[in-house]
Protein backbone atom coordinates (compact mmCIF):
# COMPACT_ATOMS: atom_id res chain seq x y z
CA UNK A 1 0.00 0.00 0.00
CA UNK A 2 2.88 2.43 1.15
CA UNK A 3 4.33 1.24 -2.24
CA UNK A 4 1.42 2.15 -3.89
CA UNK A 5 1.48 6.22 -2.76
CA UNK A 6 5.04 6.31 -3.22
CA UNK A 7 4.65 5.47 -7.00
CA UNK A 8 1.09 6.53 -7.84
CA UNK A 9 2.55 8.56 -10.46
CA UNK A 10 4.42 5.88 -11.94
CA UNK A 11 1.52 3.69 -11.99
CA UNK A 12 -0.87 6.05 -13.62
CA UNK A 13 1.43 6.88 -16.40
CA UNK A 14 1.80 3.29 -17.22
CA UNK A 15 -2.24 2.87 -17.36
CA UNK A 16 -2.06 5.67 -19.64
CA UNK A 17 0.73 4.31 -21.76
CA UNK A 18 -1.05 0.78 -21.87
CA UNK A 19 -4.42 2.64 -22.75
CA UNK A 20 -3.14 4.26 -25.60
CA UNK A 21 -1.42 0.64 -26.67
CA UNK A 22 -4.72 -0.64 -26.40
CA UNK A 23 -7.59 -1.90 -29.02
CA UNK A 24 -7.26 -2.14 -32.93
CA UNK A 25 -4.73 0.02 -34.96
CA UNK A 26 -7.57 1.72 -36.23
CA UNK A 27 -8.36 2.99 -32.41
CA UNK A 28 -4.60 4.14 -32.35
CA UNK A 29 -4.82 5.70 -35.20
CA UNK A 30 -7.75 7.47 -34.02
CA UNK A 31 -5.97 8.29 -30.63
CA UNK A 32 -2.54 9.58 -32.36
CA UNK A 33 -4.70 11.94 -34.59
CA UNK A 34 -6.47 13.55 -31.51
CA UNK A 35 -3.21 14.30 -29.58
CA UNK A 36 -1.43 14.89 -32.64
CA UNK A 37 -3.37 18.22 -33.28
CA UNK A 38 -3.39 18.94 -29.29
CA UNK A 39 0.71 18.11 -28.25
CA UNK A 40 2.20 17.30 -31.50
CA UNK A 41 1.35 20.39 -33.16
CA UNK A 42 3.30 23.11 -31.28
CA UNK A 43 6.45 20.60 -31.73
CA UNK A 44 7.02 20.18 -35.44
CA UNK A 45 5.32 23.66 -36.73
CA UNK A 46 7.93 25.34 -34.84
CA UNK A 47 11.00 22.89 -36.37
CA UNK A 48 9.07 22.96 -39.79
CA UNK A 49 9.23 27.04 -39.95
CA UNK A 50 13.18 26.78 -38.68
CA UNK A 51 13.89 24.52 -41.14
CA UNK A 52 12.38 26.33 -44.02
CA UNK A 53 14.38 29.37 -42.78
CA UNK A 54 17.40 27.61 -42.91
CA UNK A 55 17.13 25.72 -46.18
CA UNK A 56 15.01 28.50 -48.21
CA UNK A 57 17.74 29.77 -50.52
CA UNK A 58 19.01 26.34 -51.77
CA UNK A 59 15.09 25.36 -51.96
CA UNK A 60 15.02 28.46 -54.43
CA UNK A 61 18.02 27.28 -56.43
CA UNK A 62 17.26 23.88 -56.46
CA UNK A 63 13.77 24.28 -57.53
CA UNK A 64 14.29 26.85 -60.40
CA UNK A 65 17.33 23.98 -61.77
CA UNK A 66 13.85 21.51 -61.72
CA UNK A 67 11.52 23.75 -63.23
CA UNK A 68 13.59 24.37 -66.06
CA UNK A 69 13.94 20.78 -66.53
CA UNK A 70 10.40 20.23 -66.46
CA UNK A 71 9.82 23.23 -68.85
CA UNK A 72 11.72 21.24 -71.44
CA UNK A 73 10.22 17.95 -70.74
CA UNK A 74 6.96 19.56 -70.36
CA UNK A 75 7.56 21.13 -74.02
CA UNK A 76 8.77 17.75 -75.37
CA UNK A 77 5.59 15.56 -73.81
CA UNK A 78 3.45 18.41 -75.14
CA UNK A 79 4.68 17.82 -78.70
CA UNK A 80 4.13 14.54 -78.61
CA UNK A 81 0.83 14.70 -77.36
CA UNK A 82 -0.04 16.27 -79.92
CA UNK A 83 0.48 13.54 -82.17
CA UNK A 84 -1.17 10.91 -79.97
CA UNK A 85 -4.19 13.21 -79.21
CA UNK A 86 -6.30 11.12 -82.35
CA UNK A 87 -5.29 8.31 -81.35
CA UNK A 88 -6.38 7.81 -77.53
CA UNK A 89 -8.27 9.52 -74.51
CA UNK A 90 -6.89 10.84 -71.49
CA UNK A 91 -8.43 10.45 -68.49
CA UNK A 92 -7.27 13.74 -66.84
CA UNK A 93 -10.46 13.83 -64.12
CA UNK A 94 -8.26 11.54 -62.04
CA UNK A 95 -5.25 14.47 -62.57
CA UNK A 96 -7.73 17.31 -60.95
CA UNK A 97 -4.40 18.84 -59.90
CA UNK A 98 -1.23 17.93 -57.02
CA UNK A 99 -0.24 19.79 -54.14
CA UNK A 100 3.83 19.67 -53.23
CA UNK A 101 5.31 18.98 -50.25
CA UNK A 102 8.54 18.52 -48.28
CA UNK A 103 9.46 15.49 -46.62
CA UNK A 104 10.15 16.68 -43.29
CA UNK A 105 11.49 14.15 -41.13
CA UNK A 106 11.59 9.91 -40.25
CA UNK A 107 10.06 8.11 -38.05
CA UNK A 108 10.39 4.47 -37.03
CA UNK A 109 13.64 2.07 -37.29
CA UNK A 110 15.28 -0.38 -39.96
CA UNK A 111 13.10 -0.90 -43.40
CA UNK A 112 10.09 -0.01 -40.86
CA UNK A 113 10.01 3.90 -41.37
CA UNK A 114 7.36 5.79 -41.72
CA UNK A 115 7.24 9.40 -43.55
CA UNK A 116 6.48 12.93 -42.30
CA UNK A 117 5.18 15.33 -45.10
CA UNK A 118 4.61 19.21 -44.21
CA UNK A 119 1.01 19.03 -46.01
CA UNK A 120 -2.31 18.01 -43.81
CA UNK A 121 -5.72 18.41 -43.33
CA UNK A 122 -5.77 22.22 -43.81
CA UNK A 123 -4.04 21.88 -47.60
CA UNK A 124 -7.20 19.20 -48.55
CA UNK A 125 -4.77 15.94 -47.74
CA UNK A 126 -6.48 12.93 -46.44
CA UNK A 127 -5.77 9.24 -45.50
CA UNK A 128 -5.28 6.97 -48.80
CA UNK A 129 -3.84 10.30 -50.52
CA UNK A 130 -1.13 9.26 -53.19
CA UNK A 131 2.57 10.47 -53.13
CA UNK A 132 4.52 10.77 -56.54
CA UNK A 133 8.01 12.18 -57.59
CA UNK A 134 8.85 12.80 -60.92
CA UNK A 135 10.17 9.33 -60.85
CA UNK A 136 7.29 7.44 -59.85
CA UNK A 137 5.32 6.30 -57.03
CA UNK A 138 6.19 7.04 -53.30
CA UNK A 139 3.45 5.76 -51.18
CA UNK A 140 0.46 6.68 -49.97
CA UNK A 141 -0.76 9.15 -46.98
CA UNK A 142 -1.82 6.87 -44.02
CA UNK A 143 -2.64 9.22 -41.41
CA UNK A 144 -3.42 12.95 -42.19
CA UNK A 145 -2.44 15.63 -38.99
CA UNK A 146 -3.51 19.08 -38.93
CA UNK A 147 -0.97 20.33 -40.84
CA UNK A 148 1.46 17.77 -41.80
CA UNK A 149 0.69 13.82 -42.84
CA UNK A 150 2.46 10.34 -42.16
CA UNK A 151 3.40 8.63 -45.41
CA UNK A 152 3.58 4.91 -45.86
CA UNK A 153 7.00 4.35 -48.40
CA UNK A 154 5.96 2.14 -51.19
CA UNK A 155 9.55 0.13 -49.14
CA UNK A 156 7.79 -0.08 -46.38
CA UNK A 157 6.23 -3.92 -45.03
CA UNK A 158 2.72 -2.63 -44.61
CA UNK A 159 2.36 -1.25 -48.62
CA UNK A 160 0.21 -2.86 -51.20
CA UNK A 161 -0.57 -1.84 -54.39
CA UNK A 162 -1.98 -3.34 -57.34
CA UNK A 163 0.43 -3.32 -60.38
CA UNK A 164 1.02 -4.42 -63.59
CA UNK A 165 3.73 -5.44 -66.40
CA UNK A 166 3.65 -2.64 -68.91
CA UNK A 167 5.10 -4.57 -71.43
CA UNK A 168 3.11 -8.32 -70.96
CA UNK A 169 -0.30 -6.78 -68.96
CA UNK A 170 0.23 -9.74 -66.60
CA UNK A 171 -1.27 -8.48 -63.17
CA UNK A 172 0.01 -8.53 -59.77
CA UNK A 173 0.53 -7.68 -56.15
CA UNK A 174 3.00 -5.06 -54.82
CA UNK A 175 4.21 -6.35 -51.51
CA UNK A 176 7.90 -5.95 -49.46
CA UNK A 177 9.54 -8.51 -47.40
CA UNK A 178 10.56 -6.57 -44.46
CA UNK A 179 14.24 -6.19 -45.37
CA UNK A 180 14.08 -3.92 -48.23
CA UNK A 181 13.55 -5.99 -50.71
CA UNK A 182 9.89 -4.98 -52.82
CA UNK A 183 8.23 -7.25 -55.39
CA UNK A 184 5.51 -7.87 -57.64
CA UNK A 185 3.87 -11.19 -56.19
CA UNK A 186 2.88 -13.70 -59.76
CA UNK A 187 0.06 -16.38 -58.74
CA UNK A 188 0.30 -17.79 -62.01
CA UNK A 189 3.26 -20.76 -62.56
CA UNK A 190 4.21 -19.28 -66.29
CA UNK A 191 3.59 -15.70 -66.06
CA UNK A 192 4.97 -13.54 -68.37
CA UNK A 193 7.45 -11.08 -66.52
CA UNK A 194 10.83 -10.92 -67.71
CA UNK A 195 13.82 -9.27 -66.38
CA UNK A 196 14.03 -5.28 -67.09
CA UNK A 197 10.27 -5.43 -67.54
CA UNK A 198 8.71 -2.16 -66.04
CA UNK A 199 5.60 -2.39 -63.75
CA UNK A 200 3.28 0.06 -63.33
CA UNK A 201 0.12 0.67 -61.24
CA UNK A 202 -2.63 -1.14 -62.38
CA UNK A 203 -6.52 -0.33 -62.62
CA UNK A 204 -7.11 -2.89 -59.12
CA UNK A 205 -5.39 0.14 -57.29
CA UNK A 206 -8.13 1.85 -55.64
CA UNK A 207 -5.89 4.39 -54.31
CA UNK A 208 -3.68 4.68 -57.27
CA UNK A 209 -4.22 5.87 -61.10
CA UNK A 210 -3.55 3.19 -63.22
CA UNK A 211 -0.14 3.54 -65.38
CA UNK A 212 2.23 5.19 -63.10
CA UNK A 213 5.54 3.93 -63.01
CA UNK A 214 6.72 1.86 -60.35
CA UNK A 215 9.85 0.55 -60.95
CA UNK A 216 12.06 -2.40 -63.24
CA UNK A 217 12.38 -6.05 -62.85
CA UNK A 218 15.74 -7.40 -61.76
CA UNK A 219 15.07 -10.82 -60.76
CA UNK A 220 12.62 -13.18 -61.12
CA UNK A 221 12.57 -15.88 -58.05
CA UNK A 222 10.58 -18.88 -56.89
CA UNK A 223 8.46 -18.56 -53.34
CA UNK A 224 9.29 -22.27 -51.78
CA UNK A 225 6.57 -24.45 -51.80
CA UNK A 226 4.37 -22.73 -53.90
CA UNK A 227 3.56 -22.39 -57.52
CA UNK A 228 4.10 -18.73 -57.20
CA UNK A 229 7.01 -16.21 -58.46
CA UNK A 230 8.09 -12.92 -56.93
CA UNK A 231 9.26 -10.86 -59.56
CA UNK A 232 12.37 -8.70 -57.48
CA UNK A 233 11.62 -4.97 -58.17
CA UNK A 234 14.30 -2.00 -58.51
CA UNK A 235 11.93 1.13 -57.52
CA UNK A 236 12.26 4.11 -59.42
CA UNK A 237 12.05 6.07 -56.50
CA UNK A 238 15.08 6.27 -54.03
CA UNK A 239 13.09 6.42 -50.73
CA UNK A 240 15.78 7.71 -48.82
CA UNK A 241 16.87 10.35 -51.12
CA UNK A 242 13.42 11.57 -51.49
CA UNK A 243 13.30 15.63 -50.58
CA UNK A 244 9.97 16.80 -52.61
CA UNK A 245 6.85 15.02 -52.99
CA UNK A 246 3.50 15.61 -55.06
CA UNK A 247 0.30 14.69 -53.39
CA UNK A 248 -2.70 13.83 -55.04
CA UNK A 249 -5.76 14.76 -53.02
CA UNK A 250 -9.50 13.91 -53.96
CA UNK A 251 -7.76 11.00 -56.50
CA UNK A 252 -8.97 8.04 -54.05
CA UNK A 253 -12.09 9.17 -54.05
CA UNK A 254 -12.71 10.09 -57.43
CA UNK A 255 -11.34 6.49 -58.29
CA UNK A 256 -13.83 5.18 -55.86
CA UNK A 257 -16.38 6.70 -57.25
CA UNK A 258 -15.45 5.86 -60.82
CA UNK A 259 -15.53 2.53 -59.63
CA UNK A 260 -18.59 2.48 -57.91
CA UNK A 261 -20.58 3.61 -60.82
CA UNK A 262 -18.73 1.12 -63.04
CA UNK A 263 -19.34 -1.74 -61.03
CA UNK A 264 -23.12 -2.38 -62.14
CA UNK A 265 -22.32 -2.79 -65.44
CA UNK A 266 -19.40 -5.05 -64.64
CA UNK A 267 -21.69 -7.21 -62.98
CA UNK A 268 -24.62 -7.02 -65.64
CA UNK A 269 -21.77 -7.89 -68.23
CA UNK A 270 -20.71 -11.00 -66.02
CA UNK A 271 -24.43 -12.09 -66.06
CA UNK A 272 -24.76 -12.36 -69.93
CA UNK B 1 15.05 25.32 -13.31
CA UNK B 2 16.46 22.57 -13.44
CA UNK B 3 13.37 20.99 -14.58
CA UNK B 4 12.75 23.18 -17.27
CA UNK B 5 16.18 22.82 -18.37
CA UNK B 6 15.71 18.90 -18.48
CA UNK B 7 12.21 19.64 -20.24
CA UNK B 8 14.28 22.04 -23.32
CA UNK B 9 17.25 19.59 -23.63
CA UNK B 10 14.56 16.37 -23.96
CA UNK B 11 12.39 18.94 -26.46
CA UNK B 12 15.72 19.46 -28.53
CA UNK B 13 17.08 15.95 -28.63
CA UNK B 14 13.41 14.91 -29.87
CA UNK B 15 13.70 17.27 -32.64
CA UNK B 16 17.31 15.90 -33.63
CA UNK B 17 15.43 12.27 -33.34
CA UNK B 18 12.43 13.56 -35.87
CA UNK B 19 14.74 15.70 -37.91
CA UNK B 20 18.69 14.02 -38.13
CA UNK B 21 18.64 10.79 -36.44
CA UNK B 22 18.33 9.14 -39.72
CA UNK B 23 21.81 10.65 -40.80
CA UNK B 24 23.75 8.98 -38.31
CA UNK B 25 22.53 5.70 -39.04
CA UNK B 26 25.41 3.48 -39.07
CA UNK B 27 24.51 0.14 -41.34
CA UNK B 28 21.09 1.61 -41.94
CA UNK B 29 20.19 1.24 -37.86
CA UNK B 30 19.33 4.89 -36.49
CA UNK B 31 20.16 5.34 -33.29
CA UNK B 32 17.32 6.05 -30.64
CA UNK B 33 18.89 9.45 -29.32
CA UNK B 34 16.28 9.89 -26.53
CA UNK B 35 16.86 6.31 -24.71
CA UNK B 36 20.22 8.08 -23.08
CA UNK B 37 18.00 11.01 -22.39
CA UNK B 38 15.92 9.05 -20.62
CA UNK B 39 18.21 7.05 -18.35
CA UNK B 40 20.04 10.19 -17.95
CA UNK B 41 16.65 12.38 -16.23
CA UNK B 42 15.80 9.15 -14.33
CA UNK B 43 19.71 9.91 -12.29
CA UNK B 44 19.84 13.43 -11.99
CA UNK B 45 16.01 14.31 -11.06
CA UNK B 46 13.24 13.24 -8.25
CA UNK B 47 11.01 10.71 -9.73
CA UNK B 48 8.00 12.70 -10.28
CA UNK B 49 9.52 15.15 -12.27
CA UNK B 50 11.13 13.08 -13.97
CA UNK B 51 8.69 10.95 -15.23
CA UNK B 52 6.27 14.15 -16.31
CA UNK B 53 9.18 15.01 -18.66
CA UNK B 54 9.93 11.37 -20.46
CA UNK B 55 6.27 10.49 -20.43
CA UNK B 56 5.85 13.90 -22.58
CA UNK B 57 8.16 12.93 -24.66
CA UNK B 58 8.24 9.61 -25.23
CA UNK B 59 4.70 10.53 -26.68
CA UNK B 60 5.61 12.87 -28.70
CA UNK B 61 7.83 10.04 -30.50
CA UNK B 62 5.42 7.71 -30.14
CA UNK B 63 2.79 9.59 -32.06
CA UNK B 64 5.08 9.37 -34.93
CA UNK B 65 4.54 5.77 -35.04
CA UNK B 66 1.23 5.30 -34.30
CA UNK B 67 0.46 2.09 -35.23
CA UNK B 68 2.38 0.93 -31.73
CA UNK B 69 1.71 4.06 -29.80
CA UNK B 70 1.85 3.51 -26.32
CA UNK B 71 5.09 0.80 -26.64
CA UNK B 72 7.74 3.66 -26.26
CA UNK B 73 5.81 5.41 -23.80
CA UNK B 74 5.42 2.16 -21.49
CA UNK B 75 9.26 1.54 -21.82
CA UNK B 76 10.39 4.45 -21.30
CA UNK B 77 8.29 5.31 -18.36
CA UNK B 78 9.57 1.95 -17.22
CA UNK B 79 13.16 2.63 -17.84
CA UNK B 80 13.47 6.30 -15.95
CA UNK B 81 11.57 5.08 -13.15
CA UNK B 82 14.20 1.63 -12.60
CA UNK B 83 17.12 3.67 -13.24
CA UNK B 84 15.64 6.66 -10.74
CA UNK B 85 15.10 3.96 -7.85
CA UNK B 86 18.15 1.91 -8.17
CA UNK B 87 20.87 3.95 -9.42
CA UNK B 88 22.06 5.18 -6.39
CA UNK B 89 23.16 1.56 -5.27
CA UNK B 90 25.12 1.82 -8.44
CA UNK B 91 29.04 1.74 -7.79
CA UNK B 92 29.63 4.75 -10.45
CA UNK B 93 33.80 4.66 -9.90
CA UNK B 94 34.07 1.61 -11.57
CA UNK B 95 33.27 1.62 -15.77
CA UNK B 96 32.60 -2.06 -15.79
CA UNK B 97 29.58 -1.88 -13.52
CA UNK B 98 28.10 1.10 -14.92
CA UNK B 99 28.96 -0.55 -18.98
CA UNK B 100 26.81 -3.36 -17.64
CA UNK B 101 23.74 -1.29 -16.32
CA UNK B 102 23.67 0.65 -19.38
CA UNK B 103 23.92 -2.72 -21.65
CA UNK B 104 21.10 -3.87 -19.09
CA UNK B 105 19.02 -0.48 -19.59
CA UNK B 106 19.33 -0.87 -23.25
CA UNK B 107 18.28 -4.29 -23.88
CA UNK B 108 15.44 -3.96 -21.64
CA UNK B 109 14.08 -1.18 -23.54
CA UNK B 110 15.00 -2.25 -27.23
CA UNK B 111 14.04 -6.02 -27.09
CA UNK B 112 10.59 -5.40 -25.66
CA UNK B 113 10.33 -2.54 -28.55
CA UNK B 114 11.38 -4.81 -31.27
CA UNK B 115 9.19 -7.36 -30.91
CA UNK B 116 5.89 -5.64 -30.73
CA UNK B 117 7.59 -4.61 -33.76
CA UNK B 118 7.78 -8.14 -34.95
CA UNK B 119 4.27 -9.19 -33.89
CA UNK B 120 3.01 -6.34 -35.88
CA UNK B 121 4.89 -6.78 -38.62
CA UNK B 122 5.21 -9.64 -38.80
CA UNK B 123 9.26 -10.41 -40.08
CA UNK B 124 11.29 -12.30 -37.29
CA UNK B 125 14.28 -13.16 -40.03
CA UNK B 126 16.28 -9.58 -38.92
CA UNK B 127 15.80 -11.12 -34.86
CA UNK B 128 19.70 -11.66 -35.34
CA UNK B 129 20.42 -8.24 -37.25
CA UNK B 130 18.96 -6.69 -33.88
CA UNK B 131 20.98 -9.14 -31.36
CA UNK B 132 24.25 -8.89 -33.09
CA UNK B 133 24.46 -5.17 -34.50
CA UNK B 134 21.49 -3.38 -33.41
CA UNK B 135 22.30 -3.71 -29.56
CA UNK B 136 26.37 -2.48 -29.98
CA UNK B 137 25.45 0.06 -31.97
CA UNK B 138 22.75 1.49 -29.98
CA UNK B 139 24.97 0.89 -26.47
CA UNK B 140 27.90 2.74 -28.57
CA UNK B 141 25.38 6.05 -29.10
CA UNK B 142 23.76 5.90 -25.31
CA UNK B 143 26.80 6.11 -23.88
CA UNK B 144 28.88 8.56 -25.86
CA UNK B 145 25.68 10.70 -25.60
CA UNK B 146 24.93 9.72 -21.72
CA UNK B 147 28.81 11.01 -21.06
CA UNK B 148 27.76 14.21 -23.39
CA UNK B 149 24.92 15.64 -21.15
CA UNK B 150 27.48 14.96 -18.13
CA UNK B 151 29.81 17.28 -19.36
CA UNK B 152 26.88 19.63 -20.80
CA UNK B 153 25.52 19.47 -17.09
CA UNK B 154 29.16 20.62 -15.31
CA UNK B 155 29.20 23.81 -17.11
CA UNK B 156 28.11 26.85 -15.54
CA UNK B 157 25.62 29.35 -17.19
CA UNK B 158 24.96 32.52 -16.03
CA UNK B 159 22.40 35.12 -16.67
CA UNK B 160 21.80 38.14 -15.55
CA UNK B 161 23.91 37.50 -12.32
CA UNK B 162 22.65 34.17 -11.82
CA UNK B 163 24.10 30.69 -12.27
CA UNK B 164 21.29 28.82 -14.26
Amino acid sequence: MTNLRENWLFYLLLLIALYLFTGTDDSRLKKAGFLSKTVLLPYVSSIEHLQKLVHAREENQELSRQNMELLLVNTQLENRLRHLKDQSKLDSSLFAGFIPGEVIGYTGTLTQSSILINRGLIHGIQADTPVLTPEGIAGKIVVALQNQSVLLPVNHPDFRAGVVNKRSRVQGLLANDGQGNTFMEIPLMDAGVSIGDTIVTSNISSVFPKGLPVGVVEKIVQVPDTSSKRAMLKLFVRIEDMENVFLLPGTSEAMKSETATQSPVTEQEKRK
Amino acid sequence: MRVFLFWLAGTILLYVQVFSAHRLAIFGITPNLLLPFYIYTGTRLNDKPALIIVFLISLVHDLMTPLILGVGVFLSLLVTWLVNRYHKSLNKDRIQSVLLAVGAIVLLHQIPYFLVHFARYGHKEIGYWLIFVHMPVQLIWTILIILMLHLLSRLRISFRGYDI
